[in-house]
């Protein structure tokens, strides 16, 4: 390697950083160091996946294809994020090419919006909430999805996951508002909480907003699913 | 209250400010978490009229405070949810794949650009690992050295074979200064559907691509897709099928190996063909293939595709990095004009990518419709 990856990565300002520390291991041709990394992070990055594709083996794959693909490329790793940030960067990118791929595909089987996206078996404590959040996020805009599985469920800051993402940060801020929007009326039948919008007549002479603001009370008024979860692809497995 | 309801996505702006601090200052207790904390410290409330103005609005409305409420506990329940730990089988899958790629290349460090080099956009589609799905069988295929040593024959092969079948003299005749060898480009007339693309990528891979059957045993279940008569047309107009047989081995090796030899190490990441122990697999993992092609006496259909560079630039964006396609046909699909790249898949060897990119289309935005033929999965 040349002396200009080595400094990058140890110019990041976090030599102690482990995860540096391992890098450097497997740049220098420790075998056992990324599957290290691999291992500290695999839980987080699991989860993103997962919830991201909503489909075990999609997770896995674009897991898998993005570790590889970050273990050849370990050495572009240039210190200005942290090394889980990077290995999240490409996990998402790699759920994101999936699913939109998948929207390309022309043998897959067609998203079936009736359905909840097939969901890890017992992989939830709690299924019913989990199935139904699951379903839920399923409604929403790949990229949405993306943004509240990583602030609002795994609650990374939103300025990390704007460098995951490569968005500004005020982008996550308004996909993750989106999100909520839509999540609000899938939701609000969860722990037995009322529902804010039944009984919640039109106030008389106080005009709403025009679209996309009424639509977004509709719980029927969902955006189109783009690009759709994971159908059940028994067929490939 | 004149002020009208703001919509759900303004409310959940608006309590984003009130609540987004304090749950972003609560990382996940793993020390990879998140560290950093939001440095949105001055509070936009007083500084935006219109924020100032809905609070006020909100503060005083039974029905928006419902709604700030149920924003709330859509995020309570969100961050609620239990942790869900990678499956153990799983974490062994990536750990062997791990390995295996590990094995088969080393970290690209020294190529220098390596540093400035963002590789990582876009991944390419994993080989599954598990083996023997009823679709996708597990093929035996012939020693690594031979294959590869196929594979530099394939690729001078298509140079020196071009296309017989139409007008459109695409051949690929690098000058021998150059390091690129030919892609092999042509324009088949067929029109693709979405139902057949397998069976007639593979009739016309197999026609015009010598050696590709047995370097890319998955094609051979597109043709016995297309064999048995599924619903897919047959591949049609796949030019000169006995051609196929002519490319003289020897002669066409030997400018393979050296026009591999001459490449310089470029941004490419070492490719599966890599580890082979021949540098002629080079030919194709590193070649780049500008101006391999003569492009300016295309006839047939042609988009933006057309132009080497246009393609070189596509392929980049879709592999993720410079890659030799295998077969480039300007076509149809489902009737539209299209450029149908059939590449070597960049991670998995014996495997092939096939996209499709309609000419009105746009490489960087990945719309693209991609099919893929396996190549043999990993011996038990």
């Amino acid at each position: 390697m040349t002396d200009g990856v080595t400094d990058g990565v140890a110019d990041g300002a976090m030599a102690t950083d482990p995860d540096v520390e391992l890098l450097h291991r497997h740049l220098d041709g420790d075998p056992a160091a990324f599957t290290e990394i691999f291992r500290r992070h695999r839980d987080q990055l699991w989860a993103v996946a997962l919830r991201t594709t909503g489909d075990p083996e999609d997770a896995a794959d674009a897991v898998q294809e993005a570790l590889i693909s970050a273990m050849r490329h370990a050495a572009s790793f240039r210190g200005d994020a942290k090394v889980s940030t990077w290995l999240h960067r490409i996990v998402v990118n790699a759920c994101l090419d999936r699913l939109r791929r998948r929207a390309a595909h022309p043998t897959s089987p067609l998203p079936d919006d009736d359905h909840a996206p097939s969901i890890a078996r017992d992989e939830y404590a709690d299924r019913d909430t989990a199935a139904d959040v699951h379903a839920a996020l399923a409604t929403l805009p790949a990229e949405q999805r993306a943004a509240i599985v990583l602030v609002d469920i795994e609650g990374y800051p939103v300025d990390e996951v704007a460098a995951m993402l490569e968005v500004p940060s005020g982008t996550i801020k308004s996909r993750c508002a989106r999100g909520r929007a839509k999540l609000v009326p899938l939701l609000s039948h969860l722990r037995g909480a009322p529902d804010p919008h039944v009984g919640r007549g039109p106030d008389p002479g106080i005009e709403r907003e025009p679209d996309p603001g009424a639509q977004l009370r509709n719980p029927t008024g969902t955006d189109r699913v783009e690009p759709p979860m994971n159908p059940s692809r028994e067929d490939l497995r | 209250m004149k002020t009208p309801h703001p919509d759900l996505e303004t409310l959940a702006e608006l309590a984003d400010r009130d609540t987004a601090p304090a749950s972003e200052t609560a990382p996940p207790a793993d020390a990879t978490g998140p560290q950093t904390v939001d440095p949105r410290a001055a509070d936009p409330r007083t500084a935006n009229p219109r924020t100032a103005e809905l609070l006020s609005h909100v503060a005083g409305c039974a029905a928006c405070t419902a709604d700030l409420e149920a924003l709330r506990r859509v995020r309570e329940t969100l961050r609620a949810l239990p942790p869900v730990p990678m499956p153990p089988d799983v974490a062994e899958r990536i750990e062997a794949a791990l390995l295996a790629a590990r094995a088969s290349s080393t970290p690209i460090a020294a190529s220098g650009v390596a540093d400035t080099v963002v590789p990582l956009r876009r991944s390419k589609p994993a080989g599954r690992s598990r083996p023997a799905s009823s679709r996708w069988r597990t093929l035996p295929y012939g020693a690594a050295a031979s294959i590869v040593v196929l594979v530099a024959v394939v690729v001078v092969g298509i140079v020196a074979l071009g296309h017989s079948g139409s007008n459109d003299k695409r051949t690929a005749s690098a000058p021998a200064a150059t390091t690129s060898a030919g892609v092999a480009t042509i324009a088949s007339g067929t029109d693709y559907t979405s139902a057949g693309l397998r069976s007639q990528i593979a009739s016309v891979v197999t026609s015009n691509v010598p050696g590709a059957a047995s370097n890319f045993p998955g094609l051979a279940f597109g043709l016995s897709e297309a064999a048995a008569g599924s619903a897919a047309a047959p591949a049609a107009a796949a030019p000169a099928p006995a051609a196929a047989s002519s490319a003289p081995a020897a002669a066409t090796l030997a400018p393979a190996a050296s026009s591999a030899a001459a490449a310089p190490a470029s941004t490419a990441a070492p490719g599966p063909l890599l580890a082979a122990p021949t540098a002629a697999a080079s030919a194709s993992a590193g070649g780049v293939f500008n101006g391999g092609t003569a492009n300016h006496a295309i006839t047939a259909p042609a988009g933006p595709l057309a132009d080497p560079a246009a393609l070189a630039r596509c392929v980049q964006i879709l592999a993720g990095k410079a890659e030799q396609p295998l077969l480039v046909d300007y076509a149809l699909f489902n009737g539209a004009p299209s450029t149908i790249i059939v590449l070597p898949d960049p991670d998995v060897a014996h495997k092939l990518d096939i996209y499709v990119e309609a000419d009105t289309a746009n490489c960087a935005n990945q719309e693209f419709t991609f099919e893929t033929f396996l190549g043999p999965s990993p011996s038990p």
